[in-house]
């Protein structure tokens, strides 16, 4: 059974591996995508891999997420948008 | 209207930078080498011209190495080098400069590893990039986001030509009022053991594992080419507002043609190839008197050879130089015409023309300078370059009136 | 005087239509060739309806092994519009007859079958060479396509395959244009053709959610411009026209369709396949095609929009086509023939210039099918569901590609 949470330091590791963006956990908390340079492709990827470690969909809503912060919260709040796989 | 280089950019098996690729040339280093990226025991060839130790995170941001494929790699290094040397401002209007970088190939380890990720896994393993890494576009795409350049932006597919086609195009551009073109030609198509057997079935490849006999052209010797990765980069623009602005002017695009010979052979009997020169030099407006040395392709195929040679004993009754400094790293696909093109520019400056590597025995009547480069009086450069879809094309290149 | 470019023959191979004649008369009858797709098994796909064309290479007298499916689509439509104009082939020089033919991911299908042989589905980075076809080397590099084209026509000229992505079927007829302009040649055949329904193609399409997921209903899903759509249908295709100098054109009599009048293509140096709203360069690229075909922004008559049917594109190009035209915007119709037959990445540009020379022609403008409720920000005359007579004198066609490339291209009658 997968972890459904993630924590703001997976999402900083995503950035590197998906994106190429190298940052830290405290400026990615208070930085949005596009101040870090994550592009929509960027989020996507992100979201993709996200969905294969919690096991479900994200949905529309966390490609919009328009942070790093505002992602997690999608993520581990679930939301009408989330569904099993 | 005179077109005119006036920045060079290069990423080869000699290493990055045009400093280090002309060295190479002169020394007539050897620079094909073993395959390093896979095992190569199941392939024909085993050799190639590797771009040595590249490592994309020390010349590019982060983003641009996770969202591209080497070839774009190299063309976006290479490019730097030729925006930085032709002094061209930054901050100047987006709109004066364009971007046309050919390749034959496109991304093709990217595109392995996306493919593979979808038939060993599901649709849903390939990545955002795989739609904009592979194609051929990608190289011309990136590096006018990077460098902000909202020219005239195209891609030409015409195999190893394509940076002599991009030349003739670029001068459609600037009669078109693009002031500026980026123009070159990238390739990285031996890092991936499918790009390698994609171009085995063309039967052209050497299979010797010697690097100093396997990619040996107008020799009895002769059994194919070494693939090899790199990339050249020029920065192209009208003289007039060149010289305006201050520019180093390094070379002078006299004349460019291009013909067709056939697909899937290097124009057989070489009057495509032939008809390309003699236009060219016709459009330069100089006679086989005038051309100081010619870079030839070279395929290492002995018919193609053979053509070749009978195209240069055609148009140069007298003799001409000939040079073929690829024999050293091996043939870069679009790469290759565009590494040519700057070979050219840097042998019209130094006055020396670099040898021919591993080969010393040349027949076919040429005049092939060998061994060690050859001090002359250089005034205008002939390069010659075919592609295996049929494509033959030349570009006649001279010393600005200034030198 | 000045050289120029005019069309003398047209030939179209497009889903549910093999012909220019059949292509008219199914993109007038507002008829849509989106299916559920049949080239291979789309189970697991986010997007798995397509616009196919029922083709037969064997009908055709094709090598199904040497050429690959674009290419054989290249070789119909050429055939066609070689047939259509009648160029004196025989009197000119075969250096002076050149081929420009664009596409944007060539020969992908097969080097994905290919692949999958030599590494037993994917299990095997190093692949076993001796599973793959003989003639997999040609499909590495698209070259072949403008390659087998010029064997088709004889061609010994300027021969070259033009891949600007999305946008290369534009680019290909530009640059033919530009290479009669400049005396490089007489005769140019050009055009573009695709056929990228793979899985590969359809899975990196899925990625970045820009095909459409409206797999229930595939002959409503291609809907440019409509406040329902959400992403393009993959098309496959080819067309061709035959361009010609005017004046030895006019001299030996033949039936001039249009001018090749201006072309203008830009980077937009901001993303690979995202869009400023503001469609700043494809306005660029509008202006300067006019300015080339000396033509005022009023008279353009006819828009062949890109229409792919993403909400991205679709607001992009409204604004493109507002900023270039101004109040004119308003008042000219626009359509995007892709709700008909799909969007075939690099060929979809030559086979738009098909249909606008067909609507110079016939005096009627194709309608964007599936238009039954306008996007708010999309509010121009998109031309929805029908048909339209109206005459054309002056047609603008723009198109819009990964890599930022933006294409705009003027047909007219001439001065």
């Amino acid at each position: 059974m997968p972890d459904s949470h993630i924590a703001i330091e997976e999402l900083v590791e995503l950035m590197s591996t998906r994106a190429g963006i190298r940052t830290d956990a405290a400026t990615a908390a208070a930085s949005t995508f596009e101040d870090l340079g994550v592009d929509s492709l960027g989020v996507m990827g992100i979201v993709a891999e996200l969905e294969r470690r919690v096991g479900r969909k994200l949905g529309a809503e966390a490609e919009a997420a328009p942070s790093p912060s505002a992602l997690v919260t999608v993520v581990n709040e679930g939301g009408p948008a989330a569904e099993r796989v | 209207m005179a077109m005119v280089i006036t920045g060079l950019g290069t990423v080869s098996p000699a290493g990055v930078g045009t400093e280090d690729y002309w060295t190479a040339l002169c020394e007539g280093r050897t620079l094909i080498a073993p395959i390093p990226d896979f095992d190569t025991s199941g392939f024909h060839v085993r050799l190639g011209g590797k771009v040595p130790g590249f490592d994309p995170n020390a010349h590019l941001e982060g983003r641009y190495v996770v969202q591209t494929d080497a070839f774009t790699w190299f063309a976006m290094t290479a490019a730097d080098e030729a925006l930085r040397d032709s002094g061209a401002a930054a901050d100047g209007d987006p709109y004066a400069t364009g971007v046309l970088i050919c390749s034959c190939a496109g991304g093709v380890e990217f595109g392995q590893r996306e493919i593979a990720a979808l038939w060993a896994s599901g649709p849903g393993y390939v990545g955002p990039y795989q739609s904009i890494a592979w194609f051929y576009a990608a190289s011309t795409g990136q590096v006018s986001i990077r460098n902000g350049l909202k020219g005239m932006c195209g891609v030409l597919v015409t195999d190893e030509p394509g940076m002599l086609d991009a030349l003739g195009q670029s001068e459609r551009a600037l009669r078109r009022g693009t002031s500026a073109m980026l123009v070159g030609g990238s390739e990285a198509p031996i890092g991936s053991p499918f790009s390698l057997a994609c171009q085995e079935g063309a039967g052209l490849l050497s299979g010797d594992d010697d690097p100093r006999s396997a990619y040996v052209p107008f020799t009895e010797r002769a059994h194919g080419y070494v693939p090899a990765e790199g990339a050249a980069v020029a920065v192209v623009e009208e003289e007039a507002a060149a010289r305006a602005r201050g520019a180093r002017v390094r070379a002078v695009v006299a004349g460019q043609a291009s013909t067709f010979g056939g697909v899937g052979a290097f124009d057989p009997g070489g009057a495509g190839l032939l008809h390309a020169a003699r236009q060219a030099m016709e459009r330069a407006g100089v006679g086989p008197e005038d051309v100081d040395v010619v870079f030839a392709d070279a395929v290492g195929v002995p018919k193609a050879d053979a053509d070749e040679a009978a195209v240069l004993r055609q148009l140069f009754p007298r003799g001409v130089a000939v040079t073929a400094p690829k024999t050293g790293f091996g043939r870069a696909y679009a790469g290759a015409g565009a590494l040519d093109v700057a070979a050219a520019v840097l042998s019209l400056e130094h006055q020396l023309v670099p040898p021919t590597p591993h080969v010393d025995d040349a027949l076919l009547g040429l005049d092939l300078v060998v061994r060690v480069p050859r001090a002359a009086r250089l005034r205008t450069a002939l390069v010659l370059s075919r592609g295996l879809g049929g494509t033959n094309s030349a570009v006649v290149l001279t010393l600005p009136e200034h030198s | 005087m000045r050289r120029e470019a005019v069309v003398t023959g047209v030939g179209v191979v497009a889903p549910g239509a093999v012909g220019a004649a059949a292509f008219w008369e199914m993109l007038t009858a507002g008829r849509t060739a989106t299916r559920h797709i049949t080239l291979f098994d789309a189970t697991g796909f986010r997007s798995r309806i397509a616009a196919e064309i029922d083709f037969d290479p064997a009908a055709h007298g094709l090598d199904d092994e040497r050429m690959d499916r674009y290419v054989q689509f290249a070789a119909v439509a050429a055939t066609e519009a070689l047939a259509d104009a009648e160029p004196p082939l025989e009197e000119i020089s075969p250096w002076r007859l050149g081929v420009s033919m664009g596409t944007a991911v060539g020969g992908t299908t097969r080097l994905e079958k290919d692949y999958v042989a030599m590494s037993r589905g994917g299990a095997d980075w190093v692949v076993d060479r001796s599973a793959a076809s003989p003639h997999l080397y040609r499909a590495l590099t698209p070259s072949v396509l403008s390659g087998e084209i010029a064997e088709l026509v004889g061609a010994r000229g300027p021969v070259r395959t033009v891949s600007t992505g999305c946008t290369s079927g534009l680019d290909a007829v530009g640059y033919a244009a530009q290479a009669i302009e400049d005396d490089l040649a007489d005769v140019v055949v050009a055009g573009a053709a695709e056929s990228p329904i793979s899985p590969i193609a359809m899975a990196c399409f899925d990625a970045i959610k820009a095909t459409t997921d409206r797999n229930d209903d595939p002959a409503h899903a291609s809907r440019p411009f409509d406040r329902d759509r959400n992403g393009f249908v993959m098309g496959e295709g080819a067309a061709v026209l035959v361009l010609e100098e005017a004046g030895a054109a006019r001299r030996r009599g033949a039936r001039i369709r249009c001018r090749v009048a201006g072309f203008a293509n830009h980077g937009n140096a901001y993303h690979m396949t995202g869009l400023r709203r503001e469609g700043t360069e494809m306005a660029r690229a509008i202006t300067t095609a006019l300015d080339q075909a000396r033509r005022p922004a009023s008279a353009v008559d006819y828009v062949n929009a890109h229409g792919s049917g993403t909400v991205q594109n679709d607001r992009h190009e409204t604004d493109a086509v507002k900023r270039a035209l101004g109040d004119h915007a308003r008042r000219v119709p626009m359509s995007s023939i892709k709700s008909s037959v799909g969007h075939s990445l690099g060929a979809i540009g030559s086979i738009e210039l098909a249909a606008c020379v067909m609507a110079m022609d016939t005096g009627v403008v194709p309608p964007t099918a599936n238009l039954s409720t306008p996007d708010p920000e999309c509010d121009l005359d998109y031309v929805p569901v029908t048909a339209r007579e109206h005459r054309t004198d002056v047609v603008l066609s723009v198109g819009s590609g990964f890599g930022g490339f933006q294409s705009a291209v003027v047909l007219d009658r001439g001065e």
